[in-house]
């Protein structure tokens, strides 16, 4: 779906981008990581040819962007960046509209689909349509701003932090919502990010860069039980482990069939990281995990929530 | 689109202000009257060679013409100098006006005369000198201003030059230029009145006269006139 084929990138004595490959399968998000200065953004920029790389090539479907036309090429690739990006003396509907305007469509069309976004992200069009981005909070700017990027319906998306500057809990929410939204698109996702946390959460798979240099490009899962190099387990840390659990649920792991009297409960919705949190508080290595009828289904241990995780 | 940027104007004082300047062009016997209730000492109360609606009609048009001119030369000047190409041109160009700026309209005229003549023609050469700065330099000032994040954006989503200059760079950069326009308009409706000098007219004419007579009255009928044009001016842009 995106390919890049050994690109490199300098700014001045500065090497940007060093000879970085990779390649995005259709409807992945794929996570660009690593810390300030390693070129994520940079990479991220060169897809839609914001930035022109030095050499190599990017394939985006098969076809090498080097050789589009550019401002063609980002109408076709949406682009969202933190909650500035929207244009404050435009309506939210013509934020959103913008694409489909320098695509051409009609109006009933443009009107149908920024509806249609609108619902999409979570805003009511009769509520949002008519209001300007400074009368939003940076949460619902922000999901305008998916919406916009999303307007003309492109098969590729490249976010650079783009809940960066909201606080956590809207961060949270959103997060969660762009997730499930992505999902049920198909949309190919690259997420530029510096917050872990939020890469292990999004990620189908994590592209760690330090110094201009892919350093490893695989599922979290992967990156902590079968780090490249020393500089993995460093940059993710000891508490990499249960930010890896955040991403599991209980559902699915073996329960044992004991008496869960006298232990904390939690659904098999609840994600693993929640569970060790219950058990901790509990004082228990064991939880109830009901049956959703009211009811226990069975008795999760702390052995097998460990091992549910290694494998 | 200045309510929605967030200027508020109080169009029940405009609104007066410019029923009162209308009043004062038209019922020249009641501005006379008034004239005479200010000063009670003074005999000649108003300028008796000329209309004032006339004075005010030849100050106008001075004004405009001049105005115009500016705000053309102005906005190509400042359109020219954003460009990459006329970036490196900024320091001659913004040096250049600046010395326009500094330079006496007045001695622009004197040295203008011998060359074209008594009359409204140096008076517009040096308005529009004088005048060129303020449009040009918030020209650039609003363009610049405008944050670079948001001309990513608009770049992001695939609009072209042309498009990210005439649907994000220019209306946002609107209130600064339109705050140069609306300085450099009142500007030139007092500088207009130094065109009495040269033979040009306006409502400078009995302000000279009165200067010249020692009739604070004739100095009263010019400067109230221009005082409150140039008010409207500034309440209404």
């Amino acid at each position: 779906m995106i390919r890049l084929e050994h690109v490199t990138k300098c700014f001045a004595e500065n090497t940007a981008v060093d000879d970085v490959s990779l390649e995005i399968k259709a409807g992945e998000l794929a996570i660009l990581l690593g810390p300030s200065g390693c070129g994520k953004t940079t990479t991220l920029r060169s897809i839609n040819r914001m930035t022109d790389i030095d050499s190599g090539t990017i394939f985006v479907d098969d076809i090498n962007v080097l050789e589009q036309q550019p401002d063609e090429l980002r109408r076709r690739i949406g682009y969202v960046i933190q909650s500035i990006g929207l244009f404050p003396h435009l309506t939210i509907a013509r934020n959103v509209a913008t694409v489909p305007r320098l695509l051409g469509w009609d109006a009933e069309r443009t009107n149908k689909r920024v509806n249609e976004l609108l619902e999409m992200v979570g805003l009511d069009p009769a509520l949002y349509a008519m209001k300007h981005p400074r009368e939003l909070s940076g949460g619902e700017q922000q999901r305008v701003g998916v919406a916009r990027a999303l307007a003309a319906d492109p098969a590729v998306l490249l976010m650079d932090e783009p809940f960066g500057a909201l606080d956590p809990l809207s961060r949270q929410r959103l997060q969660v919502e762009f997730r499930a939204l992505q999902r049920e698109l198909g949309t190919t996702v690259v997420f530029v990010t510096h917050d872990i946390e939020e890469a292990v959460l999004l990620g189908d798979r994590i592209a760690l860069m330090d110094h201009g240099r892919l350093i490893q490009f695989d599922r979290p899962e992967t990156l902590w039980l079968s780090p490249a190099t020393p500089f993995v387990s460093s940059f993710f840390g000891e508490e990499f482990a249960l930010k890896i659990l955040s991403r599991h649920t209980v559902f699915g792991i073996a329960l044992e069939r004991v008496s869960p009297d006298g232990l904390a409960q939690v659904t098999a919705e609840t994600s693993l990281k929640d569970a060790l949190a219950t058990m901790v508080s509990s004082g228990r290595d064991a939880l109830s995990v009901s049956d959703g009828l009211g009811g226990s289904a069975g008795v999760l241990t702390f052995s097998a929530l460990v091992h549910a995780v290694k494998e | 689109m200045g309510e929605s940027l967030g200027i508020r104007r109080n169009w029940p004082i405009v609104s007066l202000m410019i029923a009162a300047l209308v009043w004062m062009t038209l019922d020249q016997a009641g501005f006379g009257r008034l004239l005479g209730f200010l000063l009670p000492d003074e005999t000649t109360l108003l300028y008796e060679r000329e209309t004032l609606a006339t004075l005010m009609g030849q100050h106008l048009v001075l004004a405009g013409v001049s105005g115009a001119l500016a705000l053309v030369i102005g906005v190509a000047l400042g359109l020219m100098l954003i460009t990459p190409a006329g970036a490196s041109f900024r320091d001659l160009v913004v040096s250049i006006a600046n010395f326009g700026q500094t330079f006496p309209s007045i001695a622009v005229m004197a040295l203008l005369v011998p060359i074209m003549g008594y009359g409204w023609k140096p008076v517009v050469v040096a308005l529009v000198i004088y005048s060129v700065l303020p449009v040009m330099l918030n020209v650039v000032a609003g363009i610049e201003n405008v944050p670079p994040a948001m001309v990513d954006a608009a770049q992001g989503t695939g609009m072209n030059a042309r498009q990210r200059f005439l649907a994000v760079q220019l209306p946002l950069a609107m209130p600064i230029i339109l705050g140069g326009v609306k300085n450099m308009l009142v500007i030139a409706v007092g500088a207009a009145t130094l065109g009495a000098i040269v033979g040009a007219g306006g409502l400078g004419v009995p302000i000279m006269a009165g200067a010249n007579q020692f009739k604070p009255a004739l100095v009263l009928e010019g400067a109230i006139p221009s005082a409150f044009l140039a008010l409207i001016i500034d309440r209404t842009l």
